[in-house]
């Protein structure tokens, strides 16, 4: 089999890539096997479900990485779209395939090689957990729907698989379902998402009765991404509409990626296992949202008023989200804000219009994040269980692993100098010349570049508080900490290094690849490094360092610490407490919706059916009364027949007479 | 061989074989039910379930053999001209009167579907019925009769009398094997059904003299009456508020729906299955063969109504589902609330919404037939049907409750099973129809568009995503109760392969047909299409851009 061979097979069967995990999952789940052993054999024998599930993602990395390669070598872009009829009913006709194009590649990219490696270490992480098979199963689920989705080819099949990976996201957060927070954190994201959801789909129908007459007339698959710049220039309508339904498109995007004001059901997500935490709620899944928006960008681009919506939601969230960050204890809360804030840059690149920024900062930020969550889980292993980071400190002796990883990790993020830096600094550095030239001033333009800038001194803050507690000072716990096994640490020292490196290999400078050169809206443009703006954002990460580290190196619940914290109460506790979102929509929910639904409920028992109960009441009332008539006695029927007689006459001789 | 001229050879040879009679189909059940019920028929347990049984594999494997031979780009199908006795057999000259049976794209799926449910049913009996089983089995048998009669019908009375046969076997299932307040909750369905009968009734004597008087040719056939008459709009309408009325109570729609909670409750597991599974079709069938198929002109000046009551059974049916404690009612409720979403698909008044509304039936189907199977399950292990006291179970039932998992999750409407197909073509069609801008309100006109109301609907699946999720937490997730120790999915080990036999079929139905749903749209597809093109071709269309706003 020659190369050519080969890429061309992978091409033109690109879905073999999600299918793998299927049918490893309905190994696993039909799998009854495992019956027949006792406890301890299939302790023993259940690897082969983990060889099996890497290996599924494996080869579909190794796909998506020859398919890499040969769209790199062309000088066009690359796209490949096929499409079958999924459901037809008169005009309307459904679609379901798959597309081939840098964006859905580089996705695979990071779907396949994050899932892998998270899958390598989930062996470790839940060695002992009676649920191994169980889990497997769901991550293989997991890893179908989010290449499925990476692969839709239009507005209503990504629809299928967005909800699907929101299925699994429930399925896993609630792994442990005999934890009562667990169940209710896996509800509270689904129905949280749901809500995104209908918009989601709101928007899709909104979308396709606007651009019906479009698909009709041209032989294009129903609200096919390829044709969506197209399909939005047909429409003449007026723009507030389009507008209208842009946003409710968004809103899909800002359930699934965590943005303000739906974010609540992400940071309660981490009742899932942590492997969970890094794959679907930092990673992927979450970073659909961004990955979505980049689809339908042609209908976004068409309203500036959505573009401004989208900006403005991205950078409330962002710095929200940091704000939050700063003072909460659980390390895997503070990840979650994080990765809640980084979103919200992602989404905030994508409404100022820095697409490939964006896009750019998914790519780098899946890689460090997972990484990230990974070390988290790896410190909770160590420390029996423990996730407050007032017990912990000093780790670095005990876990050196894990701590450098970690610190490579929190560099990035911060953006000081690793992959971070680079994807952040596009951002904003796009967000710097949105404010205009010199001498005039866009306010809007400017007060979102401040957000966004200000966020990212906070995410130095908290990151390096978080690294400061954990790995520095002294061991605070009462449980002896050990490193995790090798199975674990593996993956998270593979990770390092995309988490150091990718953001300057991709960066463009020094004649080196230009991410932005790969994945672009419009036309490929050409960014020349703006080194103001670098050395600015990297002081301010500096500086949100050294802030840290002067509260928190070595010195964690010092006096200056709590006094500080007591002349700022009121910000503190708003952040600790954060910013009472959870106490708002707990309050709506049980006062409104509820209610609403208690009344319904009464209102069904006590009024609708009464009213039925008292129509038969009434017809029984009435056939018992009337019934006496029927009492069998010739004089009364005779005396009835003729009081009938005497009145029909009497009718008809009045009729008769007029 | 290839597939298709394997296909085609087995039709010509089944044509040769002259087996398939519609007759034989619709009263094969009750002669079965009748071998049950006799004096002959050996009265042993066993043996009267395991003829059930074989009877009813009979009936769906014949009912296969017409789906084999089904074109569905042809119109009526299997008339029984010329093959068979009982030929258009005229039954009472006098009045127009014909036996008349015959399978279209509309009847097609439903027979399916009655086949097939009616099959599990009987699977379901065996723990939920524990006396008098000759009679359970016959009338059974008997009331699948009655359906299928209904669904094949192509004579406006012999439909009515086969509408009206349903309701005797149905009181005496409720009434004889139900538990709680069976004889309040068997006297209501029999009364409310008889009340919505009148309005049918009516509207059939209404069409039938207005044909009269236009042609002088005194018939109750539906050719005549559907394709070949042309009412004045004012009996139309008159017509069309009987049927919709008569079909509305059988769906049912809010505010004629407190018979489905009480018979839900009350009927034995089995039955509630047959109940929403097949008997609420009855409804929708109705409502599609008259009021859209008779009765176009007239939908397309009541949809803003039909509309209103579809938003209305989604949403209030889905609001007091939320607050229910009991298991079988929130299913029940769940019913009614995804029954409004076939009255949406008829009120959007294009193809995509009438397959979705066809299509939504039979989702809704098989969807509620497992969610009552489920719930009879746990009921026959725990005693009781009380959510609040249930906790935990999965550690103890994993399978059953997986299978509770899956098919409430169908039933919140997952993509790739059966329930998000049909909802999202109805909602699509919905969304993209333009049957009204404007909202008739005592001579005010509202700007409610069906697009508007489409947005609620699809609001309405916030709604159930949240009763079903938090019906399986409080069920199946959380701390195990110490009570609920003794429960597993064999503890009535005799009944397990039959339970999960059950369920495996529903769950595959309901998984294939979700990620392959043209194999099911085809049978109806073309029939309701062509029906919508007749339909709509008199009938000025309003262009959509009248009613957003074409910018300037």
């Amino acid at each position: 089999m020659s190369w050519s061979q080969i890429v061309d097979f992978s091409i033109n069967n690109v879905w073999i890539i999600p299918l793998l995990p299927l049918l490893a999952f309905s190994i696993i789940i039909f799998d009854r096997a495992y019956e027949k052993l006792t406890a301890r054999e299939f302790i023993s024998k259940k690897e082969y479900i983990a060889y099996m599930v890497v290996g599924a993602t494996a080869l579909g990395l190794i796909q998506s990485l020859i398919i890499f390669l040969t769209s790199i070598d062309g000088k066009e872009e690359f796209i490949k779209v096929v499409n079958y009829s999924w459901l037809q009913a008169g005009t309307l006709d459904l679609s379901f395939g798959w597309i081939i194009d840098n964006l859905s590649i580089m996705m695979l990219l990071v779907v396949t090689s994050v899932s892998m490696l998270i899958q390598i270490y989930t062996h470790g992480y839940m060695e002992p957990d009676p649920g191994y098979r169980r889990f497997y199963a769901y991550l293989a689920l997991f890893n179908f729907s989010m290449l499925g989705l990476v692969l839709s080819t239009n507005l209503f099949q990504i629809y299928i698989f967005w909800e699907l990976v929101g299925l699994c996201s429930y399925l896993l957060i609630g792994f442990w379902m005999d934890r009562p927070s667990a169940a209710h954190a896996a509800k509270k994201a689904f129905i949280v998402n749901r809500i995104g959801d209908s918009l989601f789909l709101i928007g899709i129908v909104g979308f396709l009765l606007l651009s019906y007459n479009f698909w009709l007339n041209n032989d294009y698959a129903f609200l096919s991404f390829m044709h969506l710049e197209q399909a939005v220039h047909s429409i003449h309508v007026d723009p507030m509409i389009l507008t209208m339904v842009g946003i409710c498109l968004f809103f899909g995007a800002v359930a699934k990626s965590a943005q303000f004001p739906l974010h609540t059901w992400l940071p309660d997500a981490m009742e899932g296992p942590t492997p969970i935490s890094a794959l679907i709620h930092a990673a992927t899944m979450v970073a659909a949202g961004v990955f979505l928006v980049a689809r339908v960008y042609p209908i976004f681009v068409a309203s500036p008023i959505t573009m401004n919506f989208i900006a403005w939601t991205g950078a409330i969230t962002l710095f929200m989200a940091a704000t939050i960050a700063l003072t909460q204890f659980d390390i895997k809360r503070v990840l979650a804000y994080s990765t809640c804030s980084q979103l919200g840059y992602m989404i905030f690149a994508m409404g100022i219009g820095a697409y490939s920024a964006g896009l750019f900062h998914l790519f780098t930020h899946a890689y460090f994040k997972a990484m990230l969550f990974l070390c988290s889980g790896a410190v909770i292993v160590g420390l029996h269980h423990e996730q407050d980071m007032r017990f912990m400190g000093g780790l670095r002796k005990y876990m050196p692993k894990t701590a450098i990883t970690y610190l490579v990790g929190t560099l990035a993020i911060s953006g000081i100098l690793f992959s971070g830096f680079f994807s952040k600094d596009l951002i904003l550095g796009r967000a710097l010349s949105n404010t205009g030239p010199a001498g005039t001033l866009d306010l809007n333009a400017l007060a979102l570049f401040s957000l966004a800038f200000l966020g990212a001194g906070l995410t130095a803050f908290y990151m390096f508080r978080s690294y400061f507690m954990t790995f520095e000072g002294e061991y605070r716990g009462h449980s002896k900490p050990h490193e995790a096994p090798k199975v674990m640490t593996t993956p998270l020292i593979i990770l390092a290094f995309p988490s150091a490196l990718i953001g300057f290999i991709l960066s463009g400078f020094f004649h080196m690849p230009d991410f932005t050169q790969y994945i672009y809206f419009g036309h490929q443009g050409h960014h020349e490094p703006n080194w103001g703006m670098m050395a600015a954002s990297l002081l301010i990460a500096l500086a949100g360092t050294m802030g840290a580290a002067s509260f928190f190196w070595d010195k964690y619940k010092t006096i200056e610490t709590t006094t500080v914290i007591n002349k700022i109460k009121p910000l503190y506790l708003l952040s600790y407490n954060k910013w009472y979102f959870d106490e708002l929509y707990y309050w709506l929910v049980r006062k409104t919706f509820m209610a609403a639904s208690k009344l319904s409920a009464m209102f069904d028992k006590y009024i609708i059916d009464e009213i039925v109960n008292l129509v038969a009441q009434i017809t029984k009332e009435l056939g018992a009364t009337f019934k006496y008539i029927q009492n069998g006695k010739t004089q009364f029927a005779v005396l009835v027949m003729y009081t009938g007689l005497i009145v029909i006459s009497i009718v008809l001789v009045v009729y008769a007479m007029i | 061989m290839d597939i298709q001229g394997f296909f085609s050879s087995f039709n010509t040879f089944l044509d040769q074989l002259n087996i398939l009679s519609v007759s034989l189909l619709i009263f094969a059940p009750a002669i079965f039910g009748l071998i049950l019920a006799g004096p002959w028929f050996p009265d042993d347990e066993i043996t009267i379930r395991r003829t059930a049984k074989a009877f009813g594999w009979i009936i769906f494997i014949y009912s296969l053999l017409f789906l084999a031979c089904f074109d569905p780009d042809k119109g009526l199908q299997f008339m029984e001209v010329g093959k068979w006795p009982g030929t258009q057999y005229p039954w009472i000259k006098a009045l127009g009167i014909n036996y008349i049976v015959s399978i279209d794209g509309l009847s097609m799926p439903l027979v399916l579907l009655t086949t097939f449910i009616t099959l599990l049913s009987l699977y379901a009996s065996k723990e939920n019925i524990t006396k008098r089983f000759k009679l359970y089995y016959s009338m059974v048998l008997i009331l699948t009769t009655a359906v299928l009669g209904v669904f094949c019908a192509q004579d406006l009375f012999l439909f009515f009398l086969f509408w009206e046969l349903e309701l005797i076997p149905m009181y005496f299932l409720i009434a004889i094997w139900g538990s709680g307040r069976a004889q309040y909750s068997a006297i209501k369905f029999v009364l409310y059904t008889l009340v919505g009968s009148v309005f049918i009734l009516a509207a059939i004597l209404i069409l039938y003299f207005s044909f009269y008087n236009q042609t002088g040719k005194l018939t109750f056939d539906m050719y005549y009456l559907g394709q070949q008459a042309d009412y004045p709009i004012k009996i139309q309408l008159l017509a069309f508020v009987g049927f919709f009325i008569g079909f509305c109570v059988k769906l049912p729609a809010v505010p004629f729906h407190t018979w489905l909670p009480d018979a839900h409750v009350d009927a034995p597991t089995p039955i509630s299955m047959i109940l929403a599974g097949i008997l609420l079709k009855m409804g929708g069938y109705g409502l599609l063969r008259f009021n859209f198929g008779f009765l176009g002109e007239a939908l397309q000046i009541m949809a803003p109504y039909v509309a209103l009551f579809a938003v209305i059974s989604i949403l209030y049916g889905a609001m007091v589902a939320l607050s229910q404690e009991d298991m079988k009612k929130l299913v029940a409720y769940s019913s009614v609330s995804h029954m409004g979403i076939v009255l949406l698909g008829l009120a959007a008044f294009n193809s995509a919404g009438i397959n979705g509304a066809m299509f939504q039936m039979l989702a809704h189907g098989v969807i509620s037939a497992g969610l009552f199977m489920l719930v009879g399950t746990i009921y026959i292990r725990a005693h009781t049907r009380i959510i609040d006291k249930f906790g935990g179970l999965f550690y103890q039932m994993p399978v059953l409750s997986s299978f509770f998992i899956l098919i409430g999750l169908a039933g919140l409407g997952l993509p790739l099973m059966v329930g998000f197909a049909a909802e999202s073509l109805t909602f699509y069609g919905a969304f993209t129809s333009d049957s009204f801008s404007k909202f008739p309100f005592f001579g005010y006109d509202l700007p409610l568009s069906i697009q508007f109301f489409s947005i609620l609907g699809i609001i309405g699946i916030i709604v159930t995503a949240a009763y079903i999720l938090w019906l399986l937490e409080r069920v199946f997730f959380g701390p195990m109760f110490e009570k609920w120790k003794p429960l597993s999915d064999t503890t009535l080990t005799a009944n397990k392969y039959q339970e999960v036999l059950v369920l495996c079929l529903l769950s595959l139905s309901i998984i294939f047909f979700g990620c392959f749903p043209k194999t099911i749209t085809r049978i109806f597809e073309p029939t309701i299409t062509k029906l919508v093109e007749t339909k709509t071709e008199v009938i000025v269309r309003i262009p959509i851009s009248n009613y957003i706003g074409v910018a300037k």
